[in-house]
Parts: C-alpha cells; sequence; structure tokens
C-alpha cells in the first residue's frame, strides 16, 4: 500500500517540478501565472499525500486564488509580455 | 440494492474516462478557442462529475466500506459545487474572449455581436 | 525542443539522486521524544492543551509565541502594501466614484452562480476557522479561505459593488485591527491570574455550555480568521483601483 502512496507521490512531485520550469522560463506573464497555478495544485496533492492536511488547506487558498489573483491585479497594471 | 447501486457507480466511472478521453481529443484537434471550450467543458462536466457521482453511488453500495457515508457525501457535494462553478467559469472565458475580440473565427451568425 | 534540455537534465539529476542516495538515509521508526510528548499531552495528560488536534496546540499553546511573531512578520507585510497606496481623504473618495466607461460586470449567468459560491466559501471557511481546534484547520488557514470570498465578488461583479454594500478599505482595516487587538488580548490575559504569557490550561475554561473549545485556542484561532481574511480584503481593495486613477491623482500632485 506505502508503494502506491510513493509513486503518486513521485508523480504528483514531477508534474510540479515541470510546470515550475515551465513558468520560469515562459514569456507571457499570465501563462506563467496559469503554469504557477497547476504547480500549486500538484504541490497541494503530494502534501496531501504526505499527511500534512493543515498545509493543505492554507496552500491551495494561497497559492491558487490569492497568490494568482494578486499577480494577475500587478499583470494588468503593468505589461504582460517580459521583454529581454 | 448494492448490486444494482455497485454497476451503476461502475458504469458512470468509465463514461467518465470516455469523455475524459475524447475533452483531450478535441483540445488537441479542435479549430478555434470557443470549440476547444466546449470540449474542455466535455472534459470537466462529463470528466469529473459523472464520475464523482458514480463513486458516491460505489461507496452507498459497497457494504464493507467503514465510512461509506462520510465518502459517498463528500463525492456527491464535491460533484454540486463541480456542477455549479465548471460551466460558469467556461461561460466567463468565452463572454472575456468575444468582449476582448481575441478570438479569430468566422462565424455563420453572431447574435452576441447583434446585440450590442 | 532547446528549451527542454534544462529539464531533462534536472529530471535526470533528481531521478539519480533518488536512486543513489535515498536507500542510504537513516530509516527513521520511532517517534521522537518531542514528538511523543506533544501526541501524549496535547488532549490527556498534566501538561495538556485540551485540544484533539495536535497540530493547532503546537501552533496556538505549546509553540505560541512563534506564531505570534509570524503573525505579526505577516501584518508587516500588509502594512508595507498599505503604505505603498496611501490615499488622502479626498483621493479615496474620488476613487470610490465609477469611472464613466464603466461598464456592469459581467453577466446573470457569472453573477448568480457567484452569489451562490460567495455563500458556500463563507461557511467553509467559518467551519475551517472555528472547528480548528477539532479538525485539520485553524485561523490563518480560515481567514486565507475567506479572503477569497471578496475576490469572487470583485471578479464578477466590481470593486464599488462589495463598497456599496458597505466593505470598503477602512473597514477592513478596522476588522484586522480588532482581530490584531483580540490576539493580543488573548495572550495578556493569563499574566492577570498570575500564568505566563499565553498560557492556555487551566486559566481558560476547557468547556463552554458541553461543548470543547480547548481553552483560548478558538480565540484565538477567531481573532486571526477575521485579522487575516480582512487584511487580504484591503489589499485587494486597493489593488483593485484602475490604474487610470492613480495615474490621474499622480499627474495632479505633479502640478501643484
Amino acid at each position: 500500500m506505502i508503494e502506491i502512496h510513493l509513486l503518486m507521490l513521485l508523480i504528483t512531485v514531477i508534474i510540479g517540478l515541470i510546470f515550475s520550469y515551465l513558468a520560469i522560463i515562459e514569456k507571457d506573464s499570465l501563462k506563467a501565472i496559469g503554469f504557477s497555478a497547476v504547480h500549486a495544485i500538484a504541490y497541494a496533492i503530494a502534501f496531501y499525500i504526505l499527511m500534512a492536511p493543515d498545509i493543505v488547506l492554507a496552500y491551495v487558498a494561497v497559492a491558487v486564488g490569492i497568490y494568482s489573483a494578486l499577480l494577475i491585479f500587478v499583470v494588468s497594471k503593468t505589461e504582460r509580455y517580459e521583454v529581454v | 440494492m448494492s448490486e444494482i447501486l455497485f454497476y451503476l457507480g461502475a458504469v458512470m466511472i468509465t463514461i467518465g474516462g470516455i469523455c475524459d478521453l475524447f475533452g483531450a481529443l478535441g483540445l488537441l484537434k479542435f479549430p478555434n478557442f470557443y470549440i476547444r471550450l466546449h470540449a474542455a467543458t466535455v472534459g470537466t462536466i462529463g470528466g469529473a462529475v459523472v464520475p464523482l457521482f458514480g463513486v458516491g453511488f460505489l461507496a452507498l453500495g459497497a457494504d464493507f466500506l467503514p465510512h461509506k457515508y462520510a465518502i459517498a457525501g463528500a463525492s456527491f457535494v464535491t460533484g454540486i459545487i463541480v456542477l455549479l462553478a465548471a460551466p460558469a467559469g467556461s461561460h466567463a472565458l468565452a463572454y472575456a474572449a468575444h468582449k476582448t475580440k481575441i478570438v479569430k473565427w468566422e462565424p455563420k451568425c453572431d447574435h452576441l455581436e447583434v446585440e450590442e | 525542443m532547446k528549451r527542454l534540455v534544462p529539464l531533462i537534465i534536472l529530471l535526470i539529476t533528481i531521478f539519480g539522486l533518488a536512486y543513489y542516495i535515498t536507500p542510504k538515509l537513516p530509516q527513521q521508526t520511532e517517534l521522537r521524544p518531542l514528538g511523543e510528548f506533544y501526541l501524549k499531552n496535547s488532549y490527556f495528560g498534566d501538561y495538556s492543551a485540551k485540544s484533539p488536534e495536535v497540530v493547532t496546540s503546537i501552533l496556538w499553546d505549546y509553540r505560541g509565541l512563534d506564531t505570534l511573531f509570524e503573525t505579526s512578520v505577516f501584518f508587516i507585510a500588509i502594512i508595507g502594501s498599505l503604505t505603498l497606496f496611501r490615499l488622502n481623504k479626498k483621493q479615496e473618495e474620488e476613487a470610490k466614484q465609477k469611472a464613466e466607461e464603466f461598464r456592469i460586470g459581467l453577466t446573470l449567468i457569472i453573477k448568480s452562480v457567484t452569489r451562490v459560491i460567495v455563500v458556500m466559501i463563507l461557511a467553509v471557511s467559518a467551519s475551517i476557522a472555528l472547528h480548528g481546534h477539532l479538525t485539520p484547520g485553524g485561523g490563518f488557514q480560515g481567514g486565507s479561505a475567506l479572503a477569497v470570498a471578496p475576490l469572487l465578488i470583485i471578479a464578477a461583479y466590481s470593486k464599488y459593488a462589495l463598497e456599496e454594500h458597505g466593505l470598503d478599505k477602512t473597514r477592513a482595516l478596522i476588522f484586522r485591527s480588532i482581530g490584531l487587538l483580540g490576539i493580543a488580548l488573548v495572550a495578556l490575559v493569563p499574566l492577570l491570574s498570575g500564568g505566563f504569557l499565553m498560557q492556555n490550561q487551566p486559566i481558560f475554561p476547557a468547556k463552554l455550555g458541553g461543548q470543547l473549545v480547548s481553552g483560548s485556542l478558538i480565540y484565538y484561532n477567531f481573532f486571526e480568521f477575521l485579522a487575516v481574511g480582512a487584511g487580504f480584503t484591503a489589499v485587494f481593495l486597493l489593488l483593485a483601483i484602475p490604474e487610470k486613477v492613480f495615474k490621474k491623482f499622480l499627474r495632479r500632485e505633479a502640478n501643484e
């Protein structure tokens, strides 16, 4: 039984890693915010498998809802595309 | 009774899997944003709400589960919330995309455009 | 394709590390003495917090001062963002006026679904916060869930709808201050009856009217819930002021 949980943990953490990488290299800020929200969902599932429901409750609300919304407000006040 | 619930739940979960497959295919193949949004909604309603109700029926029918009413209630409530929120979300996306005119498409008739 | 090369290198490194290092790490087979103490004493025992939820009893009782300073750090961050967006009285009144080309929110479908979901969010966040001493959850979790409700209203209706119904920035700041003051007072009450700062048992009653309230934990959770939710709401209300309005204020100040 523990092997299934460890496998689920591995998959969710790798999904989170891939999406955080995509969020870092993305030039379009709105898309990057979307990637960061997906990363937050994957990590919330990982925290749930690691038996930390307190962290999950705070993490989902802050990282998916509030953090994304704050960044969208900031993007709407500045520029959408990142110019290097 | 429990056998009926078991088969009902299993059929609903299978329908959910098929809907998810079709939604993913549609997201890849459909031509423009609005039709892709339709495929995404097939993925959320058919692929998330229906299997959630299926899990609820399956848990109600399983006599060996210790917390069967808790599992069934949680999945029904989650299903109802997704059923409320997902169509409203895709409607908001389509409305905003139409308002900002960023989608390239050739409609036969556009009632929302005519109204304004 | 070139962009994926670093990702593949990263994944290979992580798999290699997991494969070679994980078997060599020592396995933890028993509880550490400190953890065992918390598990044994959080509800039963001599140094009890009378709370079946161990995490909350550690957060607000055994390690209460840590959480107090954590809360103060969070509020310093909120004060910083309020300072960035500060406006004087006249400008605040002007920011409440709707712009000329203001369109009324989104469609009826979204508005009615939002109305239902906001009520659900309020109920769920209150239950997370007020059951914090019984089930996983607590003040911060409940407060951050509460802050999603005004966010949804701002997105579906507008910030003016919130202000017309009486929840403007000043009210949100007042609620936040009530929450902070409550936390400070509950922390100071044990000193009056000869206890330590932030002591829980046996100064606060563990049961009120037959219900388990776990001494001071429910008060801390409630005030933290109020303070976090209202603090986030104040920041959202300030951020939702359109950029045009701020530009207008800045131009006027530059002219004067």
